[in-house]
């Protein structure tokens, strides 16, 4: 595997080589500059007897080339210092690679994409999983049982259909890649969603096929609104996997622009509830979920409150607190986050 | 699907690459650069680039509606940036959100303006 990886690496190379010596396509004088993007961000979780401090570093570099290509990789790095009461401090960093791909821009419609990337499934993976984006620090229980990434090809894009519907799609297929930092499990998938603009209106269905060890699908449904009257956006995403369980989340957030009253205030505030399940599968298909999903070991929900501030439009404030309702004993959850978004470019100075 | 078929697959899909990018680099040796310009400086004058695209785009499209259609749809707030790194940003952003190139076009002047 390592031997055509290598080749594969190779052969890219080679070809951006032969394109750079075509000279001005590279230069891009009046294009866009390569740029070191991401977030920083602390969270703190707070649960009885539990408190837990995550201080976390994601780094992005975008690369692009010519009005075609685009070199783009995300790095996390997470702390997890935890407090248990009358126990010291734990702690324990976590780090890998989000995604590392090359993109493609065939035409309009389609994107081709090789490397690391994202699994596409759902939107909560893609889409909301940057802390300084997400509305809830805390990720939603299915968000486990989804595999986040994937290492191989991904075709991907969007296409109008009058002006009505624009149907966006993405297909991948990922190898088997054990290694610390970019593992990843052989499987295929997709998602495809039908956006209707005038209603503001995102329906999206996915799917994906584990084509290693246990040959297991899981089925995810989603959808996004927003409403033409109001700053609210409402989200939601179901997961069915027949092995580890099943569960959704929905989610509204009510952003405060039009507030009449503390302006300079409210306006940067943003109102936030999300209400989430998970069930665990039947005993006759259950097979336990692997070690490493941090899924309940039983049935459980979820209730968070939490207000969001701008301090900056790059720098947010999070405020949660939640219950959980779950078998080993129902209890409360506070969170507080802070993130700061950062874009600088690599090269080409300020502008 | 056996594991030296997913190796060749992901073979094959790094060659397709390399492949377009050479044809990509020997069609477009001359013309990029005059063609990326166009981009670039139509980005504060959104009449003329929607002109050029007008036949992809739903009659009446303006970039304000690109934007409230794509960005806010995750984004709460879009941080402003220069217009360099926010058109590398909206390529960024034209893979992740499956955004059309003329969409992604709209956003930029949306941005930009």
């Amino acid at each position: 595997m390592i031997k055509h990886i290598v080749v594969s690496v190779f052969v890219l190379l080679t070809a951006f080589t032969a394109i750079a010596q075509d000279g001005p396509q590279f230069k891009q004088p009046e294009g866009g500059v390569p740029v070191l993007t991401g977030f920083v961000g602390l969270g703190n979780d707070f649960q009885s007897g539990q408190q837990q401090v995550s201080p976390t570093f994601a780094p992005i570099v975008l690369v692009p080339f010519g009005d075609k290509w685009l070199v783009e990789s995300e790095l996390e790095i997470e702390g997890n210092y935890t407090h248990m009461t009358n126990q010291p401090w734990d702690n324990q960093w976590d780090k890998g690679v989000e995604y590392a791909q090359v993109d493609y821009l065939a035409n309009r419609y389609v994107t081709v994409v090789g490397g690391r990337f994202l699994t596409p499934f759902g939107i909560f993976n893609e889409r909301l999983h940057s802390g300084w984006i997400r509305n809830v620090q805390t990720a939603p229980y299915i968000t486990a049982m989804e595999m986040s990434d994937g290492t191989g090809g991904m075709l991907r894009g969007g296409v109008p259909v009058g002006n009505f519907l624009k149907i966006n799609y993405a297909a991948s297929f990922s190898a088997s890649v054990n290694n610390s930092w970019v593992g990843s499990t052989r499987a295929a998938g997709e998602r495809i969603g039908f956006f209707f603009p005038k209603a503001r209106l995102e329906l999206g269905t996915s799917f994906q096929r584990q084509l290693q060890d246990e040959h297991v699908n899981t089925f995810g449904a989603d959808a996004i609104w927003q409403s033409n009257r109001l700053p609210l956006d409402v989200r939601a995403e179901y997961a069915r996997n027949s092995i580890v369980g099943s569960g959704y989340w929905v989610e509204g957030a009510y952003h405060m622009t039009e507030a009449h009253f503390c302006k300079p205030f409210i306006r940067k505030s943003q109102t936030e509830i999300r209400f989430e399940q998970f069930f665990l599968p039947s005993a006759a298909t259950m097979g336990g979920s692997p070690s490493d999903m941090e899924l309940p070991g039983s049935n459980a929900k979820r209730v968070f409150a939490g207000w969001s501030y701008w301090i900056r439009p790059e720098v947010r404030t999070n405020f949660a607190y939640g219950r959980e309702f779950i078998d080993s004993g129902d209890h409360n959850v506070w969170t507080v986050g802070l993130t700061y978004r950062f874009a600088f470019p690599l090269m080409g100075g300020p502008k | 699907m056996n594991y030296r078929t997913a190796t060749l697959i992901f073979l094959a899909l790094a060659l397709l690459v390399a492949l377009t990018a050479a044809q990509t680099s020997s069609t477009n040796g001359a013309a990029p650069q005059a063609s990326q310009e166009a981009v670039v400086s139509s980005a504060p004058h959104a009449q003329d680039t929607s002109a050029v695209h007008q036949s992809h785009l739903p009659p009446n499209f303006s970039a304000d509606d690109a934007y409230k259609q794509n960005c806010t749809r995750c984004h709460s707030e879009v941080p402003p940036m220069s217009v360099r790194r926010t058109k590398t940003v909206v390529r960024h952003m034209r893979v992740r959100a499956n955004i059309t190139a003329e969409e992604a076009e709209a956003i930029l002047q949306y941005l930009t303006q």
